[in-house]
């Protein structure tokens, strides 16, 4: 795998969600790279560039990294609390994206430090303008500091 | 105080007196060493004058010159030298030693020559003295004489000169010295060396029985040899002088009849008696000045003596009187106080002589014994007396006699024959004399009666003590079993003789006896305990749970006397409770299963809500998507009746994703607490009307709004009832031309009921029990969408506060939704 600068890391384990997301983030911005992890612990492993992601230069983090909250094995709260309590990927803009309407998960992941929380709409044309929002706004308008 | 007044009196007159006579004494005294001092001064100088001139004689007669001068003279009387000389001789005698005259005289006595020169006549008296002189050869005193011819008094010397021729002597002449007394030698007597009126020296001579004033009397101005008395002139100082020799000072009268004092004096040679006297009266004048003072004085101090003694009489007088009139007024008050003790005294006194015949009775005695006093007096005490009591009554005050007073109890019997015991204290007293028996005496009944009732409370308390079903005790001080009852022993299992005087701490379990111990010091001192639960070990050396309650009895000083309590068996009750705690405890220990059952039926649920609205909703965003994704990527391709099922796939996971909003929201109500607080239902109303605004968007709708009370509520999940009925009523009157809905609330049965009310289609009441299930719906769909949990919700709520929800209605005429927030307890 060439270690092509990666623009968004989705995590997510539902690969329904997978494909729809890929399909409205490159429908509208033009996105290159998006890095997928199927899980919690894949999504560690990529950030930190261990287990089978040894090869990754841990300079070539995402811009911004898509968290689902339910996940199998480590869940996306346990992911979030590891990348916002680490510093090296500190930095990296952390937008939750879920089905859950839940406060008390809107207010815990806003605790651990998330950049954005964000409800996956079952209307698809609104997932669309979402993720084309996200897009926009995390990679071409906002700024972020170089790793 | 006569008396002392008197005593006084004598002594001042003894005083007075014996200083009148020391006085006087030592005046008397003064004045006979005075008188004595004089008369010795004057003898001495009349001796001394006498002397002086019996010296002068034997000058003349022993110088030979002029024995010789003389013897010539005679011899050869016409020499004229002779004569010259002896003349001038004479003339120097006569002159110097101022005689009166010198005279010289032949061996026969003739007249030869004199100085002053004068007739050479010589009386015959001195012719023959001068020839005795002549033939005694030794000088001749005349003594005073009074001259017949001139009446002058003189005195002679008659010396014989004498010759000495051839071993003898021979007379040749006289030489005669004549001396005027006046000039010489009265002055000496006549003169007095103190200063005194009648002090006087007589010079007195005896003549046969007469006594002879030789001198000049100064005090009777008489010249000398003018008076004469008679030696035995009474008392005559003068006369006793010549008649007694005494040189002591002497008492009399002078020759003037004057009492005076007198001292004596004999001059030698002569046959004088010089007296020298005073009058008394001058020496008694000074005398009776000092007798006037000290009687002034005696009577100064009489006068004194007897107005301080009057004044301490007067005085002494004035308080005895004064204590007289105290005494008086004391003994009134005390007699009247007497008086009326005796007559109101609560108690019976009599005075009974010695045969107990009653003399005196007060008027309480009268009335206790409805006896007249007349009655009373004719009867003796013991009359009064039960027949059977006298006997009793005689041995009693048998030793009254020997007492100082005596208390003894007797029965006395009233005019009605009623019978009281009485206290009677009994007392001997003597009047003039005579002895009687004072009784005071006390009707007891009431207090009988109240010993009685007091021994019938002691029986009474003492058979509840014994008798009561509950165990009773009494601890000395050290925490020993003084008194324990019946009850105790047979509840306990011992004998009376096994628990008296061992202490109460023997009979619990260690860490009772511990407790015990240890709190007695603190229920003595504060005077009570309760409730102290001990183990008791029994006779049967079972354990009972008992509990101790008791009060401290204190003696009369305040000191601790016994501690009594009660002691109860609790131990059934200690079981209950012990099968209480135990069943609590189960009940707790079930509670907690079930409650965290019911915490992991909660976890359970949560976890399922949770993966409901996960996973549920990822295959209808998945069945969403990719139908969308069809029909925009390849919708070009597709028919129109492909589009329109993939429209209505779409439309249906929409509507699934509705329900499972809501169904979510459904679980979450039961599980999220309740936070209730009082809150204005009138602006949640107004809150939810503008969260209604889409829905009300173009529609008719009048919302008539009564104000409604405020409420206790959980504001949020009340907002939802409002919202969910406001929107039910808003949707199921959209049919309707003019919507009317009304919100309000109703006071029915002490409860608050609220209710909302519109014009809508309404509901056929026999659906009513289904409104409020979940998904429960009664209208199709297409006429009036909603997923069925709207009202499932609301009633949710409400049942979570307590209160109750339902719902009116008809078809086509509207339906009203009531709802209450509290349980009615008054119901």
């Amino acid at each position: 795998m060439i270690d092509s600068p990666v623009e968004i890391l989705l995590v997510e384990d539902n690969p329904n969600d997978v494909e729809l997301a890929i399909h409205a983030l490159k429908q509208f911005c033009q996105v290159n790279h998006i890095a997928i992890a199927r899980d919690g612990v894949e999504a560690l492993e990529f950030t930190f560039c261990t287990g089978t992601f040894t090869h990754r230069m841990p300079t070539n983090q995402p811009r911004v990294i898509l968290l689902d909250l339910k996940l199998p094995r480590l869940d996306g709260l346990q992911v979030l609390r590891r990348l916002k309590t680490d510093p090296r990927t500190q930095a990296i803009p952390v937008v939750v994206m879920t089905s859950s309407t839940d406060e008390r998960d809107v207010i815990e992941t806003y605790r651990l430090g998330a950049n954005s929380y964000i409800v996956k709409p079952v209307d698809f044309i609104e997932f669309q303008q979402a993720a084309r929002s996200i897009g926009q706004y995390w990679l071409q308008i906002n700024y972020r500091p170089s790793l | 105080m006569v008396f002392i007044f008197l005593l006084l009196m004598m002594a001042v007159l003894i005083a007075g007196y014996t200083s009148y006579e020391y006085q006087k004494k030592s005046l008397e005294e003064a004045n006979q060493d005075r008188l004595s001092a004089i008369a010795d001064l004057k003898a001495q100088q009349v001796q001394g004058w006498l002397e002086e001139r019996w010296g002068n004689i034997a000058l003349i007669q022993e110088n030979p010159l002029v024995a010789s001068k003389v013897d010539q003279f005679i011899l050869n009387p016409q020499s004229t030298e002779i004569h010259d000389d002896l003349l001038s001789y004479l003339r120097s005698l006569q002159f110097n030693y101022d005689y009166h005259l010198v005279l010289l005289m032949d061996g026969q006595a003739q007249p030869l020559l004199s100085a002053p020169e004068q007739s050479l006549e010589t009386s015959d008296q001195t012719r023959a003295l001068a020839l005795e002189a002549l033939a005694s050869g030794e000088t001749v005193f005349s003594d005073l004489y009074r001259e017949r011819l001139s009446g002058k008094v003189f005195l002679d010397f008659l010396a014989p000169i004498r010759i000495s021729d051839q071993g003898t002597a021979r007379a040749v002449g006289v030489i005669l010295l004549r001396i005027n007394p006046q000039q010489s030698l009265f002055p000496l007597i006549n003169l007095w060396p103190t200063n005194s009126p009648t002090g006087e020296a007589v010079l007195v001579r005896r003549e046969d029985k007469q006594v002879v004033f030789l001198s000049e009397l100064r005090m009777a101005n008489r010249p000398a040899f003018d008076l004469s008395l008679p030696l035995d002139t009474r008392q005559l100082v003068e006369g006793n002088a010549l008649l007694i020799n005494q040189e002591k000072v002497s008492q009399g009268v002078d020759y003037r009849g004057i009492q005076v004092f007198a001292a004596v004096r004999q001059v030698p040679g002569t046959p004088w008696r010089l007296v020298v006297k005073v009058d008394q009266e001058e020496i008694y004048a000074s005398l009776r000045e000092r007798q006037f003072l000290v009687l002034v004085l005696t009577a100064a101090l009489i006068i004194a003596a007897g107005t301080m003694a009057g004044m301490l009489w007067r005085l002494a007088e004035a308080r005895l009187y004064k204590q007289l009139y105290l005494a008086e007024v004391r003994r009134q008050a005390l007699s009247e106080q007497l008086s009326y003790l005796s007559r109101y005294a609560n108690d019976m006194i009599l005075l009974v002589d010695q045969t107990w015949t009653i003399l005196e009775a007060n008027d309480r005695a009268q009335e206790a014994m409805q006896y007249s006093i007349s009655h009373l007096r004719d009867h003796c005490l013991p009359d009064y007396c039960p027949l059977e009591h006298r006997a009793g009554f005689f041995q009693q005050v048998s030793t009254l006699d020997t007492r100082d007073g005596l208390l003894f109890e007797m029965v006395l019997v009233r005019n009605d024959g009623i019978s009281f015991p009485v206290e009677c204290s009994a007392r001997t007293i003597d009047i003039d004399d005579k002895k009687y028996y004072q009784l005071i005496i006390r009707d007891i009944s009431d207090r009988r009666q109240a010993e009685n009732r007091l021994r019938e409370s002691e029986k009474r308390f003492r058979l509840f003590y014994e008798q009561a079903p509950v165990g009773y005790q009494s601890l000395d001080a050290e925490g020993c079993l003084v008194d324990v009852n019946d009850y105790w022993l047979e509840a306990f299992g011992y004998q009376r003789k096994d628990v008296l005087d061992k202490p109460l701490a023997d009979f619990f379990t260690p860490p009772s006896r511990e407790r015990f111990l240890k709190g007695l010091p603190e229920w003595k001192a504060c005077g009570e305990v309760r409730g102290q639960e001990f183990e008791f070990i029994c006779g049967d050396q079972s354990i009972l749970f008992v509990s101790l309650t008791g009060k401290v009895s204190y003696e009369e000083r305040g000191h601790f006397k016994q501690l009594h309590c009660i002691l109860y068996d609790v131990t059934e009750r200690r079981r209950a409770e012990e099968q209480t705690r135990r069943m609590n405890a189960e009940l707790e220990r079930r509670v907690l299963e079930r409650t965290s059952q019911l915490e992991d039926a909660n976890k359970e649920l949560e976890a399922f809500s949770y993966s409901v609205s996960h996973d549920l909703r990822a295959p209808l965003r998945a069945i969403n998507g990719f139908s969308r994704i069809l029909s925009e990527d390849f919708g070009a391709g597709l028919p129109a009746e492909a589009q329109r099922y993939l429209n209505l796939v779409r439309e249906n996971t929409q509507t699934m994703s509705c329900l499972i909003d809501n169904l979510l929201a459904f679980s979450r109500l039961s599980r999220q607490p309740l936070k209730k607080q009082r809150i204005d239902p009138n602006e949640l109303v107004q809150q939810c009307l503008d969260s209604l605004s889409a829905e009300r968007d173009g529609r008719k709708i009048d919302f008539q709004l009564h104000p409604l009370p405020r409420c206790q509520a959980d504001p949020a999940l009340l907002k939802q009832v409002f919202v969910n009925l406001l929107s039910n009523a808003v949707k199921f009157t959209s049919k309707k031309d003019e919507a009317v809905i009304e919100v309000g609330c109703l006071q029915e049965n002490h409860e608050t009921i609220f209710f909302i009310k519109d014009n809508g289609v309404g509901f056929d009441m026999q659906y009513a029990p289904k409104l409020f299930g979940v998904f429960q719906r009664l209208h199709r769909v297409e006429d009036y969408d909603g997923t069925g949990v709207g009202l499932a919700i609301v009633q949710r709520i409400i049942h979570r506060h307590g209160g109750r929800v339902w719902a009116e209605g008809e078809v086509d005429d509207g339906a009203t939704f009531c709802f209450t927030l509290e349980e009615n307890h008054k119901q």
